[in-house]
């Protein structure tokens, strides 16, 4: 045969290929082209003559070797490889600092060369990495945007939220009133800019049906402290908030983008709201959701100053403070400022109280006041998913402990050679590195993932929501943390193999002896670690779920809310002017929806339990001393039509109820809450007959003619609140009202009692029978109570869902942790068990023996864990309800499950080492 | 006679086709192309085993070197059960386009 071999080289410039796919191809060419030779030869050619049919066959050698290259199995990783060395190259021949970039490049490329020969193994590592970082940073992204991150504001930091405390009253946050505000902007050395908000609801009409919407009513300083700039038109000045200046107002950005679709235009148009025409003056950005989400109108506040009293207070207040100014500088300008208001705004029907309420100014940081109470739960999930990185990153370095057996002649040769302890360490620690980053990338794909599932899933009232994004930030984050984790498990191979003498290495090849008794001795700490860690994790959400239990268990003091329907409707002035028609027409809307078929009875009250509405004022109590400095408590007030304890099932426990009869005649009667009754007079049974007021000079006393069960008005975490049960329509109720002066709300609550609740077509027949008594009446805030009730608890279900998610996760991967360990050694000691059966020991004692291996592990990791749970499910004890941080029940469940599961794990190689053949085991080296 | 592209598109079944049943190597591959398309198929050498090679990634055809008495060692390539699923779905696919490539350019058969 002609050497067609060296004929393809010279004429074809194939490179070194992986596998040896060039030599391979030449081999076949080589054949081929004997072939061709041969054949030609038959025919009669001559030598020439064949050889010139060969080359003819054979073709364009540079297309010919082009074709070949590309069609080499790993032409593509390659070319990439190329690339790297090509860039390599480049960066040494200009020397300097470049060379160790160089030296990093060529590290990284031989790594991932070195990850792709044992797929299944990186794939695994990468994976587990994935899961643990991707949690991590998803968690991460959370408490970024909504604990870590500035607000979305100019200078965030100078930005304070201006309220005050009432301690003796007990109120920490009472907020902001119109007095107070005037006087500061006025008389204040420390604010560049002040301003008042608060959130309200507004009806628009015009388009179809009524709608209610959010609104923000804001006086114009709120716009100069924030710094904010409209995204088309102009902001409020001080003129649009005098009283008789034309109506004006401001578009939230979601509602310019969803009801005018961004149209630049709006500007000039009229919006119906509340009755009244509005010219739209301009669009604000989307910062301004950081005072309150979701808030589609702005309008301004206005005032006409002589009317003004220290009262009316629960405004929300934002300051921009000066250069330079502290805390605790504007709290003490605040203070001597605070006087004045009397000053400046004497009178008024709550003058007396206010002054003797002896408010404090409660001057902090705008972020602390809108996201603080959120800041503890995220830390503890963040804890919580911390956990599982640690776990995780212990099951790689196990994996890592295992493979890295095959490197350690080739460690002992090179350190032999010459190598450094240094340049061995990175041996390891660029594999361990390199697929750290790799899980990182797959974390990052995870989290974004996790995150648009968190994001919609999250309790609505968990503040800055909207904020959550990926940025730099958290891409920073998940880079550190995945060299971090690379570096962690990295580090055991080298800690391992850095202190073996080269000759013992050598000697032993890896086996067994005292490298062999050394890696198993750090592989069982990290079972062993991975158990107690997972322990930790799973107490944490046990108690959690403990929480939720005892929620779900407490009595919120109505009953059956899965047949209660909640709404709100709002009865504006142009539709109805006076409080005796509003009373009238609310009546008039609980009959006609008793009519419903399947109703059983529709109640009326101000608020419904956890609807979030509620109303405190003082309450003056007969027979009482409020002279000197004696002040009324403040407690909560609701009022009610007929049918209200009947409807959510609220027991009576003494007296009678308050009736429709009632209300039509203004009756001077209330009912109250049990607790209220034993406060002030030491029993239910006392009460009855007692008399209250919430005005003084003089008091207008209504007589206490039930006693009613204590309802959990706040939600099933919170005590129930001291409460009195007016009638819907009072007469001369506040303080300086005329004895004529009929008092009501506009803006009410119904709980409709239906088996219907829930099924289709009953909401359109409510909403139907509403617009039969007045199509102009927007219908809001549907839900059943019991949807109440778990909002009511959202932030400890969110908070479970998560801990239990990581647990879960934390739990199998400490278990394979512990089968991992307890499967490697049953195999490096085969040859060990094979001689015991040899020399008669029985299957079953075997097997116990791997068994009682695992339970010791276990044991340690159970104690280790019980030990760290002890000290770190305090911090936790914000979040619990009914249960204690160190609950013993959950404790010692926990401990008994992660044991029982831990040794279910190892029988599978107990199993294993019991069905060992001795003479094979014996036989094998 | 045919443009390249047209042969190009059509190598892998018509290589499939040649190995149904039959175990070759591939000068053998390459001769029996020619002879049974009457001389009209001709493939550079390179073009034919980078074909190969490309139908051995993805695992529809095996080569396996062998040596047998009296002859070279040569790597010799067989159908996988894959090949034999990708042959019969190309060759139904072949056989309805050409109809309709037939149909719409108004050539029926004699």
């Amino acid at each position: 045969m002609r050497d067609w071999k060296s004929y393809l080289r010279q004429r074809l410039s194939l490179p070194e290929m992986e596998g040896h796919w060039d030599e391979r191809m030449i081999s076949e060419l080589a054949d081929h082209l004997e072939d061709i030779y041969r054949e030609a030869l038959a025919r009669g050619a001559s030598e020439e003559e064949a050889e010139a049919e060969v080359e003819a066959w054979l073709g364009d050698a540079d297309l010919a070797a082009d074709e070949l290259v590309r069609s080499e199995p790993a032409h593509a990783r390659a070319q990439l490889s190329r690339w790297a060395e090509g860039r390599e190259e480049g960066m040494r021949s200009r020397g300097g600092p470049w060379t160790h970039l160089a030296d990093g490049v060529r590290d990284v490329r031989f790594a991932m060369r070195a990850l792709a020969k044992r797929p299944l193994f990186s794939a695994v590592v990468v994976l587990v990495l994935a899961l643990g970082i991707g949690a991590t940073t998803a968690i991460f992204t959370l408490l970024d945007a909504i604990i870590l991150s500035p607000l979305p504001y100019d200078d965030a930091e100078r930005l304070v939220s201006v309220s005050h405390t009432a301690p003796a009253l007990g109120i920490q946050n009472a907020g902001q009133c119109a007095a107070w505000h005037f006087t500061y902007e006025d008389e204040n050395r420390v604010f560049e800019n002040i301003g008042m908000y608060t959130p309200s609801l507004a009806t628009v009409t015009g388009g179809g049906e009524p709608e209610a919407v959010r609104i923000l009513w804001v006086t114009s300083g709120v716009f100069r402290a924030l710094r904010l700039r409209p995204v088309v038109g102009r902001i409020f000045t001080p003129e649009d908030e005098e009283v008789e200046s034309p109506n004006v107002v401001l578009l939230g950005y979601g509602y310019w983008q969803s009801r005018f679709g961004g149209d630049p235009g709006v500007v000039g148009q009229t919006i119906e709201a509340n009755a009244q025409t509005w010219e739209i003056i301009g669009v604000m950005p989307a910062e301004l959701q950081s005072l309150g989400s979701n808030r589609l109108l702005i309008f301004p506040l206005r005032y006409d100053r002589s009317t003004l009293f220290v009262g009316n207070i629960g405004f929300g207040g934002v300051a921009r403070l000066r250069d330079g100014v502290t805390l605790d500088q504007a709290n003490a300008d605040v203070a001597r400022m605070m006087p004045l208001a009397f000053e400046k705004f004497p009178g008024g029907p709550v003058a007396d109280f206010s002054e003797r309420a002896r408010y404090t100014p409660n001057i902090q940081p705008l972020k602390d006041s809108l996201v603080g109470s959120v800041a503890n739960l995220l830390w503890i999930i963040m804890a919580g998913v911390g956990v599982v990185l640690l776990i995780a990153c212990a099951n790689v370095a196990n994996l890592f402990l295992v493979r890295s057996d095959g490197k350690e002649t080739e460690m002992a040769i090179r350190s032999a050679m010459g190598a450094s302890r240094g340049r061995i360490g990175w041996e390891y620690l660029k594999e361990s590195l390199s697929l750290g980053v790799l899980g990182g990338v797959g974390g990052l794909a995870l989290a974004n993932i996790g995150l648009d599932a968190l994001v919609a899933a999250g309790p609505a009232n968990l503040p800055r929501l909207d904020e959550v994004s990926m940025n730099w930030g958290v891409l920073a984050f998940a880079l550190i943390v995945s060299l971090g984790a690379g570096a962690f498990f990295g580090m055991f191979p080298v800690l391992r193999h850095g202190r073996a003498a080269p000759v013992q290495a050598l000697k032993e090849g890896g086996r067994s002896g005292t490298t062999g008794k050394r890696r198993q001795r750090a592989q069982k700490a990290l079972a062993v670690s991975q158990m107690a860690l997972a322990l930790v994790l799973l107490i944490a959400s046990g108690l959690m779920l403990r929480t939720f239990v005892s929620l779900w268990k407490v009595d919120p003091g109505f009953h059956n809310p899965d047949n209660v329907l909640a709404l709100r409707l709002y009865l504006p002035p142009n539709e109805i002017a006076d409080p005796a028609g509003v009373a009238a027409t609310h009546e008039r809307i609980a009959r006609r929806l008793a009519e419903i078929s399947g109703v059983q009875s529709v109640a009326l009250a101000s608020a419904v339990p956890m609807d979030g509405n509620s109303n405190v004022n003082p309450l003056y109590v007969d027979g009482f001393d409020y002279t000197g400095d004696q002040t009324p408590s403040i407690r909560r007030h609701k009022w009610i039509g007929g049918g209200y304890l009947e409807t959510l099932q609220i027991p009576l426990l003494l007296g009678r109820t308050l009736t429709w009869q009632d209300v039509r005649l203004r009756a001077p009667a209330v009912l109250v809450s049990e607790s209220l009754a034993r406060e002030y007079w030491g029993s239910a049974q006392a009460a009855l007959g007692e008399r209250v007021s919430v005005r003084s000079e003089p008091p207008r006393w209504y007589e206490v003619v039930g006693v009613v069960a204590d309802v959990r008005e706040d939600g099933l975490g919170q005590d129930p609140p001291l409460i009195v049960y007016w009638p819907q329509v009072t007469l001369a109720f506040w303080e300086g009202d005329p004895p004529d002066q009929v008092r009501t709300w506009r803006d009410m609550g119904y709980a409709i009692r239906s088996d219907r609740i829930g099924t289709v077509g009953f909401l359109d027949e409510v909403r139907a029978a509403i617009w039969e008594i007045n199509p102009n009446l927007p219908v809001r805030g549907l839900q059943s109570l019991e949807d109440l009730m778990g909002q009511s608890i959202a932030r400890t279900s969110f908070t479970l869902v998560l801990l239990a998610v990581a647990a879960g996760v934390a739990l199998l991967l400490g278990i394979v942790g512990v089968y991992g360990v307890i499967s490697y050694a049953v195999s490096q000691r085969s040859r060990e068990l094979g001689l015991r059966m040899a020399l008669g020991a029985q299957a079953g004692q075997v097997k116990r023996m791997v068994l009682r291996q695992s339970l010791v592990l276990a044991g340690f990791g159970v104690a280790i864990g019980m030990g760290l749970a002890f000290g770190l499910t305090r911090l936790m004890a914000g979040l619990l309800f009914g249960v204690s941080p160190l609950d013993p029940v959950t404790f010692v469940a926990v401990a008994a499950g992660l044991t029982g599961v831990a040794t279910v794990a190892s029988y599978l190689p107990a199993h294993r080492a019991a069905a060992i053949d001795p003479m094979k085991a014996l036989r094998t080296e | 006679m045919f443009s390249s592209n047209l042969k190009r598109g059509s190598m892998e079944l018509l290589i499939l086709s040649v190995l149904d049943r039959q175990t070759r190597h591939g000068y053998e591959i390459g001769k029996l192309l020619e002879h049974r398309s009457s001389g009209q198929l001709e493939f550079r050498v390179s073009t034919l085993y980078s074909v190969l090679y490309r139908m051995e990634k993805r695992g529809w055809i095996k080569g396996r070197w062998v040596e047998k008495k009296g002859e070279r060692r040569r790597c010799y390539y067989t159908l996988t059960k894959k090949g034999q699923e990708v042959l019969a779905r190309q060759r139904r696919e072949w056989a309805a386009f050409s109809a309709m490539v037939n149909q719409v350019i108004g050539v029926s058969h004699a």
